[in-house]
């Protein structure tokens, strides 16, 4: 979740009620929570501000729409200073000689050869080791669909991709992408560090992965689209990182844009369970229950606008999202309503 | 240990080293400790500042010398704000701390 560094200016009001009433310094913290902020720290300053809040909030709207509320209540002053994460900004200030890819042979009979001998490696062993049980739901879903299309997911953890893979059907399996972060899979040479999973390589080849820059513009689509044009299917989260909130981030316009040049069809995936079995900012692993939810996919009409497109996408998964928090997992599927039309498959059946 | 925040913008020389040497900013956070204080928490922002620091130092003095070390080189402005934490602060403010008394 993106964090912020908000510097405040106490207007001469505020610094009487605050005098008359010490309590009201802790208001900037309110104010925050109220627009579902995370308070990450919070001090009191001499000199130029009075007051330094670092917080986490979903997005910027959310955060200047809290920066302006202190502003009309207390505050004389506010600076609101989006905050960055000091490794990744280091691999930003970087990206443009440090990464490489993508690598149009991942698409060769040859690489995919390879991949289909490694997909229990890369892929199944650990949704088998780790998701007990792993329901997938909806691939009937697939169905009716000819040619490539891109499955879009709920992105809360590093096991979203192999949940999707392997909730997939075979025929989409054969032949489907993962949109991956550049500036993290694919930094040349890894980055320097020496794992595997972390050369591009080998991201490339095994995982069946292909970079895209954020904050690329619209040519960071220029590869996606030969994919699209060479049949392949596409994996893309649109929330663009991992959330760690319990409300779904905005979607990037990426795929629609993908989905309304190309003329394919969107594949919204609901996952379950998987931000409890491996959350963000930790490398341990939590076993426990994960599913893949297939929901119907969306056929955009001719003409349709970009955010209008974005706008469907995005309903598609939240509506299942608020289902998810009112009544739980068994929520997620695509018909859940409909009378026993579930049941929980164990992983080891859906062998690669 | 006090807290301060530090907050830095690069001149023209320190967006040439960081983009050469992004390993740079690690560098300084050691050199930081070796002066006596310690980088608790460091944000790249943007606005009006290039860095937030979260910075424990024993005392000012350690703290100036700090800042006039940094910003000697050429490559950072600095505004250095001593901080309290809010909690303290509302219980010195209420009289609760020989601070408030």
């Amino acid at each position: 979740m993106p964090a912020y560094v908000l510097l405040t200016r106490l207007s001469t009001a505020g610094m009487r009620s605050v005098v008359a009433e010490p309590d009201k310094l802790r208001d900037v913290k309110r104010t925050l929570e109220e627009y579902e902020a995370s308070v990450l720290a919070d001090y009191h300053l001499l000199g130029k501000y009075n007051h330094c809040t670092i917080f986490e909030v979903s997005d910027n709207f959310r955060a200047q729409r809290a920066a302006l509320q202190l502003e009309l209540t207390s505050a004389e002053d506010t600076m609101l200073l989006p905050a960055i994460d000091l490794p990744l900004f280091q691999r930003m200030v970087s990206q443009e000689i440090r990464t490489e890819g993508p690598h149009e042979w991942q698409v060769s009979w040859w690489a995919r050869s390879i991949r289909f001998c490694f997909r229990w490696y890369h892929f199944s062993r650990h949704i088998w080791k780790h998701c007990k049980p792993f329901t997938v739901t909806g691939r009937e879903n697939f169905q009716g669909l000819k040619g490539p299309c891109i499955v879009v997911g709920n992105h809360t953890s590093h096991f979203d991709a192999l949940a999707i893979y392997h909730g997939l059907p075979q025929r989409i399996k054969s032949n489907i992408y993962f949109g991956a972060a550049a500036d993290r899979w694919f930094l040349k040479d890894g980055g320097g560090r020496k794992e595997l999973a972390l050369q591009p390589w080998y991201n490339s080849l095994i995982g069946a992965s292909f970079p895209i820059r954020r904050g690329g513009g619209s040519a960071t689509l220029d590869y996606s689209k030969w994919l699209l044009s060479q049949g392949a299917s596409l994996v893309i989260f649109p929330e663009g990182t991992r959330s760690t909130s319990r409300k779904m981030s905005r979607f990037k316009h990426g795929v629609s844009l993908l989905a309304l040049e190309m003329g394919v069809p969107v594949v919204p995936v609901y996952l379950t369970g998987l931000a409890r079995l491996r959350p963000k900012g930790t490398n341990q692993i939590f076993p426990g229950p994960a599913g893949a939810h297939i929901q119907p996919p969306i056929v955009f009409e001719p003409g349709t606008a970009v955010p209008d497109a974005t706008k469907r996408i995005y309903d598609a998964l939240n509506d299942v999202h608020q289902r998810v928090v009112e009544h739980g997992d068994v929520a997620a599927p695509w018909d859940w309503e409909a009378p026993i039309r579930r049941e929980a498959e164990p992983a080891q059946r859906d062998a690669a | 240990m006090a807290t301060y925040i530090m907050l830095s913008t690069l001149t023209d020389e320190g967006r040439k080293t960081l983009k050469e040497r992004p390993e740079r900013l690690q560098e300084v956070n050691k050199e930081v400790e070796s002066m006596g204080a310690r980088v608790t928490s460091q944000y790249a922002v943007m606005g009006g500042y290039d860095f937030v620091n979260i910075i424990e130092a024993p005392t000012n003095e350690v703290m100036a010398r700090l800042a006039v070390e940094l910003g000697s080189r050429g490559t950072i402005q600095i505004t250095t704000l001593p901080a309290i934490g809010v909690n303290e602060f509302v219980e010195m403010l209420a009289g609760k701390s020989p601070g408030g008394a």
